[in-house]
C-alpha cells in the first residue's frame, strides 16, 4: 500500500470506528482494522480484475453476517462498505474512478443481498422448528394416541401432521387417535376438508378418528358453513374423547377403593 | 400368480399382496379370491396390501368391487397394512375404497373377523 493509501485508509478507518459498528460494540477496533483492511486491499484486487473477487466476497459475507446477527439495520451493515466513498474517490481520481464506483455500489448491494439471505434463513429455520414443536403426537394410553393442534392450520402443515400421525400409527398399532382442536382459533371450509382427509386416511390404515375441543362458535360456523362432519366422531371436550376412546377399546378407568373391594 | 399368495386359516382367507400389481393381473386375482371364497367356504377375507407402494384409481375400485362381490357371497372383507404414505395418496386424489373395513394388523383383522370388537367404520358413503 502506498503512503498515500495508507494515509485513506487509516482516515476511513476512523471512520468507520464511528459507527454504529464500533460504538455499539458489534466489533472490536482490531477487528475493525482487520475487516477495514481487508475489504481496502479486496476492492483494489477487483479494480484490478473489473469484477468481485472471491476473496472480497468472503469478507463482504463476514461483515453481512455479523451485521445481522448483531441486529444493525441493513443501512448501517452497508455503511461498513459505502463509508470508504469519498476517501477512495479522493485516491482514485482521474485514474478508473468510474470502475471503481461501480464496484463499490456492486459491493454494497452485495452486502444487502447477503444480509437479506442469512435473515431468511433464520426465519426459515424458525419456521420449521414452528412446525414441529407444535404438532406432537402423544402416546395416551395403550392403543390410543392424541394430537392437540395448536395454531392455523394450512395444507403444508395439515399434510406434516398427517404423515407423522400415520406413521405414528403404525409404529404402535393404536386404534383410536384423539385429534384436539381446542387450539384452533378458526375453523373454516379448507380446515374442515384438511380434518376430513385427515379422518380418512387414518380410517384407511385401520383406526379410528376422534375430534375433541370442538367449542359452540365452532359448531355455528361449520353448521352455517354447510360442512358435513357426520362421517367423523366428535366430542365436545378432550375429557370426553378420552373416555369414548377408553370404550371403544374396552377398557374403563376404576377407582382403587372399587377394584379391592370388588 | 407368483406375487400373491392365498392362505386359508381357520374359516379366514389371508390374501398377501407381494408388490405392485397391474391392471391384468389385478383383475385375474380378484377371479382367484372369488374362486377360493367358494372353494374354501370362507366366512372372512383379509386383504394384507403392506407391500403395496402404489395404489392407483383402478386398483382401488378393483379392491372396492372384490369387496363388495365378496359380501354378495356372504362373506367379510378386511384391508390390513396399507402404508401412511399409499393412504395419505389415496386421500388426496379423492378415491374412495368404498365398502371396505381395514384394520391395522392381521392380528386385529382376525380378532374383528371372529366378532371380538367392531372393525374401524367402513368407508365411503355406502358404508
Amino acid at each position: 500500500m502506498s503512503v498515500k493509501g495508507q494515509e485513506a485508509f487509516t482516515l476511513w478507518l476512523s471512520t468507520v470506528q464511528k459507527t454504529p459498528w464500533v460504538t455499539r460494540g458489534v466489533v472490536s477496533i482490531e477487528e475493525t482494522e482487520r475487516l477495514g483492511r481487508a475489504l481496502w486491499e479486496g476492492m483494489f484486487l477487483a479494480a484490478s480484475t473489473g469484477c468481485l473477487p472471491e476473496v472480497l466476497q468472503k469478507t463482504l459475507q463476514e461483515i453481512s453476517v455479523m451485521g445481522s446477527r448483531n441486529h444493525l439495520t441493513p443501512t448501517e451493515t452497508a455503511q461498513f462498505v459505502f463509508s470508504m466513498r469519498p476517501y477512495i474517490e479522493d485516491m482514485v481520481r482521474g485514474q478508473g474512478d468510474n470502475l471503481f464506483m461501480t464496484l463499490l455500489d456492486e459491493a454494497g448491494l452485495y452486502v444487502f443481498e447477503v444480509y437479506l439471505k442469512s435473515r431468511e434463513a433464520v426465519i426459515l429455520n424458525q419456521r420449521q422448528d414452528l412446525l414441529e414443536l407444535s404438532t406432537p403426537v402423544i402416546r395416551l394410553w395403550d392403543g390410543i394416541l392424541a394430537v392437540p393442534l395448536i395454531g392455523t392450520m394450512d395444507s403444508k402443515r395439515t399434510q406434516q401432521i398427517m404423515e407423522k400421525l400415520l406413521n405414528m400409527i403404525v409404529d404402535t398399532g393404536a386404534r383410536v387417535t384423539i385429534l384436539d382442536i381446542t387450539g384452533v382459533p378458526t375453523v373454516d371450509t379448507l380446515v374442515a376438508n384438511h380434518i376430513l382427509k385427515t379422518a380418512a386416511a387414518v380410517r384407511l390404515l385401520g383406526g379410528s378418528l376422534i375430534i375433541t375441543g370442538i367449542s359452540p362458535a365452532i359448531a355455528q360456523t361449520m353448521v352455517y358453513m354447510g360442512v358435513d362432519l357426520s362421517s367423523v366422531i366428535t366430542r365436545a371436550v378432550m375429557q370426553d374423547g378420552i373416555a369414548l376412546a377408553l370404550d371403544m377399546l374396552d377398557k374403563e378407568i376404576v377407582l382403587k377403593s372399587h377394584s379391592t373391594a370388588g | 400368480m407368483e406375487k400373491t399368495s392365498i392362505v386359508k386359516i381357520q374359516n379366514v382367507l389371508i390374501v398377501t399382496l407381494q408388490g405392485d400389481i397391474d391392471d391384468h393381473s389385478a383383475q385375474e386375482l380378484q377371479q382367484e379370491i372369488l374362486q377360493s371364497v367358494i372353494h374354501h367356504q370362507v366366512s372372512g377375507v383379509v386383504i394384507e396390501v403392506s407391500q403395496l407402494k402404489l395404489v392407483d384409481s383402478y386398483m382401488g375400485r378393483i379392491l372396492s368391487d372384490t369387496a363388495r362381490m365378496i359380501r354378495l357371497m356372504g362373506a367379510e372383507t378386511l384391508l390390513v397394512g396399507l402404508r401412511p404414505m399409499v393412504a395419505i395418496t389415496i386421500v388426496e386424489m379423492g378415491l374412495s375404497i368404498e365398502g371396505v373395513k381395514t384394520a391395522l394388523n392381521l392380528e386385529d383383522a382376525l380378532e374383528v373377523l371372529k366378532g371380538g370388537r367392531a372393525a374401524a367404520p367402513s368407508l365411503g358413503r355406502d358404508g
